[in-house]
C-alpha cells in the first residue's frame, strides 16, 4: 500500500485507498481514495445515495470492501482489525442499539466489550451521561428514548474508550440545539487535544462552522477534498456543493402548477 | 380504489421476494403449509361425511366459530407490523369508507383469508347428505366467509388501541403463545377423548346449540336448520348472521375513521430496575458483559422471554398430561412407563439449545456494536453460552429432580441430569459454530414476536439437520447410558460423567471453532442479520 506521506511523518488518522463496493448491479463506492491527517475535523458531504454511509461502513470494519484498503493511524482495518478498532470510535447511522438496556447499562456494555477496567467505565459513563444531558434517565430503556437521545447515547458509546479517531455518521440528526452545541464543544475540544473527527452531514452551514477539511462525494467517487477554503474557493460551501453535484436544483419552472396564485 | 390497494399489497409482496431468495423459499413453505391445512380439512370433511354424518352440523358451527377466533388472533398478531396499517393512509385525502373497501379487498387476498375461505368451501362435502342442505350451504357460504373475515378484522382493530402499550402487547403475545402450546396438546387430549364419544357428543351438542345462536356461530348453522325445515329458526339465524356482518362492517368503518384522525401510537414500556447484582456476579470482561446482557434480554425482550416460557412449559405440559393419566402414550401397544418422565429434561435441553443458532439474528443490526468494538469471536460465543447456561442449566437440574421424583425412581436422577446437561451444552456448542455460518432469521426488535421469522427462517432447518446426527453420535453415550440406567441403575453415574465430558467438548468447540469462524465472518453475519425483511 502506498502511503502519500513521508516515512518519518505521523501516519494519517484515516487513509482510504481505492475503496470499492458493488451491490448487485449498482456500484455504491467506486475506487474512493481519501486521506485525513491527524488533528483535523473533516466533513464528508454528498447528495443522497452518494455512498457516504457505505464508505464509512467499509472504513470502520462493518462492511467488507470488494477492493481497496482502509487504515486507521497506520493499522489496516481489514488485516489488523483489533488494532484499528481499538483506536477508533464510531457512531453508525441506521443501526439498532441494544435498546433493552438502560443508557448506563449500554455504556457499561460498550466499555466492557472494549476491555476497559470496570471503575474506569463507571467513571467515564457517569461523566458522559452528564455532559450529554442524559443524567436523569436512569431506569429508562434506550428503546423508550427519543431519536435525539438515542443519537446521544450512541455517541457516548463511541466515546467511552477515548479513541483517537472518531467516525460519526450524521451525528447531529434529530439532536436538539442545546445538545447539538454540547456535542460541538466536545468535538472541538477533542480535535484541539490532537484527536481526529470524520463526520458526515447534509447541513453545509454546520460543516462550514465546525470542520477545517471537507470531502465531497458523489456517485461513489471523491470529487473534491482539501481544506475548507480550498474546496469552497471563495464561495459558500452550499454554492460550491450545488455547482459540483447539482444539476436538478435549477429554479421551479417545471413546477409552475404548484404556484398557488 | 380497491384495485389500488390490492395492487399495493402484491407489490409489497413482490418487493420482499426480490430482496432475498430465502423469502421465496419461505413463501413456498407457507403455501405448502396452507395446502396441508386444506388437505387436512378435506380429509376430515370426507371422514365425517362417510363415518359420522350426524356430527357434520355441530363441527361446522364449532369450526366456523374457531376460525373467527383464530383469524382474529392472527390479525392481532400481524397488526403491529401491518404494511397496510390505516395510519399510513392518514395523510392522504381518503375517507374511511374508501379505505374500508380497499383494505377489505386487500385482506380477502391475504393467504390466511384464502385458506379460511377454501376451508369453509371444503366443508360443503359434509352437507352433501341432502340436496336442501347442500343448496342452503352453498347460499350460506358467502355469508360465512364474510362473517369470518369481517369479524376478525373488526375484532382485531377494536383490540389494536388497547394493545398500543408495549406491556399489553408483550402480555398478549405471551398469552397467545400459551394458548397455542395448550392447544397443541389439547388436540391430542381431544383425539384420545374421542373414545368416550357419548359424553363428548352430549357436551358438544349443548355448546353448539348455544353457539349457533351467537354471532360467532349463526351463519354456520344455516344449512342444518334449512335441511331440518325449521324455517322460522332459519330466518332468525339468518337475521343474526346478516346483522353481525352489518354491525361489523359499520363498526369497522367507525374504527378506521378514528384511526385516520387519532392514530394509534405504539407506546413504550415502563421503567426497569438496573440490576447491579448481575453485574457483580459476572466478571467485568467482554464475556461477562455479553452474558449479563444475554440474561437481561431473556427478561426484558418479549421475543426472548417467549422462548424461555415455551421451553419451561414443555415439561409442565407433557409431564402434567402424562401424570394426570389422560393421555396414554403407547409405543407398539405398550404404555410408556413412568420412567419416561425422567427424560423430560432431555427434551427441554434440545429445545432450549436449538435457539442458540439464531441468537445473533435476534440482535439484528445491533450486532454492529460487537463488530465495531472488535470484541473477539471467542468472547462473543463464550458470553452467549454463559448467559443462556445461567438461565437454563438450573432449570434443567430442577426439572430433572422434579421429573425423577414424579417417576418414583430416584436412581434415574444422575442419568437424567447427565443426559440433559450434556446434550444442552453439546447442541448449544455445535449451534454456536453453525450460527456463525448460517445465522438464520428472527423477528426484528420491537416487532411482533410471533411474526415473520419467528420460526428461525429456512437456515434454522440446517440447524435441525445438524443437531440430529450430532445427538445420534457424539451425544449418544450420555443419552444411551441414561436410558440404560432404567434397567441397570449404576449406569446413570456413567451417563452423568459422559454428559459432563460431552458437554465440555461441545462448549469448547462452540467457543473456539465458533469464535474463530465469527472472527472471520463478522461483517458477513452482520450483513445477513441486519437485512430488512
Amino acid at each position: 500500500m502506498t502511503q502519500p506521506t513521508p516515512v518519518d511523518a505521523p501516519p494519517p488518522a484515516l487513509h482510504l485507498e481505492r475503496l470499492a463496493k458493488r451491490f448487485g448491479p449498482k456500484v455504491a463506492v467506486d475506487g474512493l481514495t481519501l486521506t485525513v491527517p491527524q488533528g483535523s475535523m473533516l466533513g464528508l458531504v454528498g447528495p443522497n445515495g452518494a455512498g457516504k454511509t457505505t464508505t464509512l461502513s467499509m472504513a470502520t470494519g462493518l462492511l467488507r470492501p470488494d477492493h481497496g484498503a482502509a487504515a486507521v493511524l497506520g493499522h489496516d482495518v481489514w488485516r489488523d482489525p483489533a488494532a484499528a478498532k481499538a483506536r477508533m470510535g464510531v457512531l453508525p447511522d441506521g443501526v439498532h442499539l441494544f435498546d433493552r438496556l438502560t443508557g448506563a447499562e449500554l455504556l457499561r456494555y460498550n466499555g466492557l466489550l472494549r476491555s476497559l477496567p470496570e471503575e474506569e467505565v463507571a467513571r467515564r459513563s457517569a461523566s458522559l451521561l452528564e455532559a450529554l444531558g442524559l443524567a436523569g434517565t436512569g431506569g429508562t430503556l434506550v428503546a423508550d428514548y427519543s431519536a435525539g437521545m438515542r443519537k446521544k447515547i450512541a455517541l457516548a458509546s463511541a466515546l467511552i474508550h477515548a479513541p483517537r479517531l472518531l467516525v460519526l455518521d450524521e451525528p447531529f440528526e434529530a439532536v436538539d440545539p442545546v445538545s447539538g452545541e454540547a456535542i460541538r464543544a466536545i468535538l472541538r475540544d477533542f480535535v484541539a487535544s490532537g484527536g481526529t473527527v470524520v463526520l458526515s452531514s447534509h447541513v453545509m452551514e454546520l460543516v462550514e462552522s465546525l470542520c477545517d477539511r471537507v470531502a465531497v462525494v458523489a456517485d461513489g467517487r471523491l470529487i473534491a477534498a482539501g481544506t475548507l477554503d480550498e474546496v469552497r474557493a471563495g464561495a459558500s460551501l452550499q454554492e460550491r456543493f450545488v455547482q459540483m453535484v447539482g444539476q436538478q436544483a435549477q429554479g421551479g419552472e417545471s413546477l409552475a402548477w404548484l404556484r398557488t396564485s | 380504489m380497491a384495485a389500488h390497494f390490492v395492487a399495493l399489497r402484491f407489490r409489497l409482496l413482490l418487493g420482499t421476494l426480490k430482496q432475498s431468495p430465502w423469502a421465496i423459499v419461505a413463501l413456498v413453505m407457507s403455501v405448502l403449509g396452507g395446502l396441508s391445512l386444506l388437505g387436512g380439512t378435506a380429509l376430515a370433511a370426507i371422514a365425517v361425511r362417510a363415518l359420522a354424518p350426524e356430527l357434520g352440523a355441530s363441527l361446522a358451527v364449532l369450526g366456523g366459530a374457531a376460525l373467527v377466533v383464530v383469524l382474529t388472533a392472527i390479525a392481532v398478531l400481524v397488526g403491529t407490523s401491518d404494511p397496510l396499517a390505516p395510519e399510513r393512509f392518514s395523510l392522504l385525502p381518503l375517507r374511511a369508507r374508501q379505505l374500508r373497501a380497499g383494505l377489505l379487498a386487500a385482506q380477502v387476498l391475504e393467504p390466511w383469508s384464502v385458506v379460511a375461505a377454501l376451508a369453509l368451501a371444503l366443508w360443503l362435502i359434509v352437507w352433501s347428505t341432502s340436496p336442501v342442505a347442500l343448496v342452503a350451504a352453498v347460499l350460506a357460504l358467502p355469508i360465512g366467509v364474510a362473517t369470518v373475515l369481517l369479524l376478525a378484522r373488526a375484532g382485531s382493530d377494536l383490540l389494536a388501541r388497547q394493545l398500543a402499550s408495549k406491556r399489553a402487547r408483550d402480555a398478549m403475545a405471551i398469552l397467545l403463545l400459551l394458548v397455542i402450546l395448550f392447544a397443541a396438546f389439547g388436540i391430542q387430549l381431544l383425539a384420545n377423548g374421542l373414545s368416550g364419544l357419548a359424553d363428548l357428543g352430549g357436551a358438544i351438542g349443548t355448546a353448539v346449540s348455544v353457539l349457533a345462536w351467537t354471532p360467532l356461530g349463526a351463519a354456520f348453522d344455516l344449512p342444518r336448520v334449512a335441511a331440518d325445515g325449521a324455517w322460522l329458526e332459519a330466518a332468525a339465524k339468518l337475521a343474526i348472521a346478516v346483522a353481525t356482518i352489518a354491525i361489523a362492517w359499520w363498526g369497522w368503518g367507525r374504527l378506521l375513521d378514528e384511526r385516520l384522525t387519532n392514530p394509534i401510537v405504539l407506546r413504550g414500556g415502563g421503567r426497569v430496575r438496573e440490576g447491579r447484582a448481575l453485574d457483580r456476579l459476572l466478571p467485568a470482561t467482554p464475556t461477562g458483559a455479553i452474558a449479563a446482557r444475554s440474561i437481561r434480554y431473556r427478561r426484558r425482550d418479549v421475543r426472548h422471554l417467549m422462548n424461555v416460557i415455551a421451553t419451561l412449559m414443555i415439561p409442565v405440559i407433557i409431564g402434567g398430561v402424562h401424570l394426570a393419566g389422560i393421555v396414554r402414550v403407547e409405543v407398539d401397544g405398550d404404555r410408556i412407563p413412568a420412567e419416561g418422565l425422567a427424560f423430560l429434561p432431555l427434551l427441554m435441553a434440545i429445545v432450549a439449545a436449538a435457539i442458540v443458532q439464531i441468537d445473533v439474528a435476534y440482535d439484528n443490526s445491533a450486532f454492529a456494536w460487537h463488530v465495531l468494538t472488535g470484541v473477539r469471536g471467542t468472547a462473543d460465543r463464550a458470553g452467549r453460552l454463559l448467559g443462556i447456561s445461567i438461565v437454563y442449566l438450573p432449570a434443567l437440574v430442577v426439572t430433572a429432580v422434579l421429573a425423577t421424583w414424579a417417576s418414583g425412581r430416584w436412581a434415574l436422577l444422575p442419568g437424567s441430569v447427565g443426559a440433559s446437561v450434556g446434550t444442552f451444552l453439546l447442541v448449544a456448542g455445535v449451534l454456536l459454530w453453525l450460527g456463525a455460518l448460517l445465522p438464520g432469521d428472527a423477528p426484528a426488535p420491537g416487532a411482533n414476536p410471533l411474526g415473520r421469522g419467528s420460526s428461525g427462517g429456512v437456515q434454522s432447518l440446517a440447524g435441525l439437520a445438524l443437531t440430529l446426527p450430532v445427538l445420534g453420535t457424539i451425544g449418544a453415550p450420555a443419552i444411551g447410558l441414561a436410558i440404560a440406567s432404567v434397567w441397570i441403575p449404576w449406569l446413570g453415574w456413567l451417563s452423568l460423567a459422559a454428559g459432563l465430558v460431552v458437554g465440555a467438548l461441545g462448549a469448547w468447540f462452540g467457543i473456539r471453532v465458533g469464535g474463530a469462524t465469527l472472527d472471520r465472518r463478522g461483517p458477513e453475519v452482520l450483513a445477513h442479520v441486519a437485512k430488512e425483511r
